[in-house]
This record gives structure tokens, sequence and C-alpha cells, in this order.
């Protein structure tokens, strides 16, 4: 009985994270003509800047309110080296390839 | 390229588990669908207009770029989903966000603060200019498109084997 509860919530848990995944990547999708839009106005580092910088704005009183689990420095450096080789990069390589790449291979 | 992204990533994190881990392997139908997903990414794109494609023609540069962006979204992956072993995922998201913007900010600002010692020409920060149109892009953008997107990818990676995840 105990077993089937157990089984049941992982699969659920599951379905849950493949939904998060699929959600994620529609909202990835739409940040391309949201970018679009601001890139009528401005470089492409000043629009992914801004971007990041309306990102931390929701996630600046998560930080602050979980600041003493990332307390031990390992934890602190393997996010930075997270964030160094994932983030910002991909984005702007993202966005460059608005420039560089083939129009008609850019997402709209 | 981008189109490859699923493959890389199964190929990736079966690579990398943890040894005699068998959560990240995929089977034959998994590597069927996987590939079905890339050829059907590369015929959209082959199969598109090439009519603006003068405009900016493909060059060495983007491509090693879209590249480049591949191997780190690879390792960002990789590297969130160990980190959320004893993390939660809203504080991985907030964390790298976080650390990501300062060194995008560095990357973005250090040009023009060092201007005057390097007299080069580098084009100033816009914002009294900026229009509220791009503001409200900007802010969906972010909040919307980069920090909930972060979020919930960092939480479903948690929750299921990040080969399949790709898919997604």
């Amino acid at each position: 009985m105990e077993m089937n509860a157990t089984t049941n919530r992982e699969r659920r848990l599951a379905f849950l994270g493949y939904g998060a995944c699929f959600v994620a990547g529609c909202l990835w999708g739409t940040g391309f003509y949201f970018g679009r839009l601001a890139l009528n106005e401005m470089s492409v580092g000043h629009m992914v800047l801004y971007r990041f910088l309306f990102a931390c704005l929701g996630m600046l009183p998560v930080a602050l309110v979980h600041r003493a689990s990332f307390g031990s420095p390992p934890a602190s450096c393997a996010c930075c080296y997270g964030a160094l080789f994932s983030a910002c990069p991909s984005s702007f390589c993202f966005s460059f390839r608005d420039w560089f790449a083939p129009r008609s291979a850019t997402p709209r | 390229m981008v189109g490859a992204m699923p493959v890389l990533l199964a190929a990736a994190a079966a690579l990398f588990a943890p040894k005699g881990s068998k959560e990240e392997r995929l089977d034959l139908f998994g590597w069927l669908a996987l590939s079905a997903s890339t050829v059907g990414a590369a015929l959209i794109v082959l199969g598109g207009s090439r009519e603006t494609a003068a405009l900016g023609g493909p060059t060495l540069t983007g491509d090693l770029m879209i590249l480049a962006s591949l191997v780190t979204s690879l390792a960002w992956i990789l590297l969130s989903k160990k980190l959320m072993q004893t993390h939660s995922p809203l504080v991985v998201t907030a964390y790298t966000i976080l650390s990501g913007t300062a060194m995008l900010a560095v990357w973005v600002l250090g040009p023009q603060l060092l201007a005057p010692l390097t007299h080069a020409v580098v084009q100033p920060l816009p914002f009294a200019h900026v229009s509220l149109t791009a503001w409200v892009a900007l802010a969906i953008s972010g909040l919307f498109c980069t920090a909930t997107t972060t979020l919930l990818w960092n939480w479903g990676i948690h929750h299921v084997p990040a080969s399949r995840a790709g898919v997604s």
C-alpha cells in the first residue's frame, strides 16, 4: 500500500517535472519576440543586461531569504562557476545569432 | 544546430552521469525519439525561406557562437543538476541569475567605464530615450522568459533525468 503511494507520488512528480520543462521551453521561446522589441532601441549587450537585471528583481528576495543556505564557499563557487559558463554567455550567443547566423534559422 | 541540443544533452548526461547510475541512460526508443526531434528541427530550418538571408548571411563567427552557446548550456544544465543535490532549485536559480548578471554587467559596462582610459568609442547605456514598449518587453522577458523559465527548468530537471528533459 505504502509502496503504491510512493510510486504514485514519483509518477506525479515526474509528470510535473516534464510539464515544468515544457512550460519553460514555451516561455523561453517567447523571449525572442520580446527581445526583438527591445532590440529596436538598444544593442544586444544592453538588452541582455537589462533583461537579466529585471530577472534579478524577481530573484533578489529569494536570494536574501535563503542567503544562509549558500554560506558554504564550495556551493557559492559552484554557483558562480555555473553562472559563468551558463546563463549569460548562452543568452548572449543566442541573441547574437540574430546578427551573425542565417536569418531564416532564427525563431520569430 | 540548436535543434541538436536534446541529443547533445542526452549524450552529455549519459557521459557525465555518476558511475553505476542508470537514470540518465536512454534506451533505443529514447534515442530514436531524440533523433526524430532533431531531424524535425533541421527540416524546419532547411525548409525555411532564404529571402532574408541576404540581409545577414551565415558567418563562421555566428556558427561558432551558437556552438559555444550549446556547450555552455550543456555545462549549465549538468552543473545545476549536480548543485541541486544539495540545494533547492529556487536557491540555485536565484544565485545563478544573480551571479550571471554580475558577470554580464562587467562584460557590458566594463568597456564603458574604461573608455576614458582606453579612448575607445563605446555606445552609452540607453535609458532616457527607451520607450515604454521596450521597458515592458524587457520586464516581461526578464521576469517571465528568464527568471520564471530558469526556475521551471531547474525544478523540472531536479525531478526528471536531464537526458529526457531536453525533449520538453
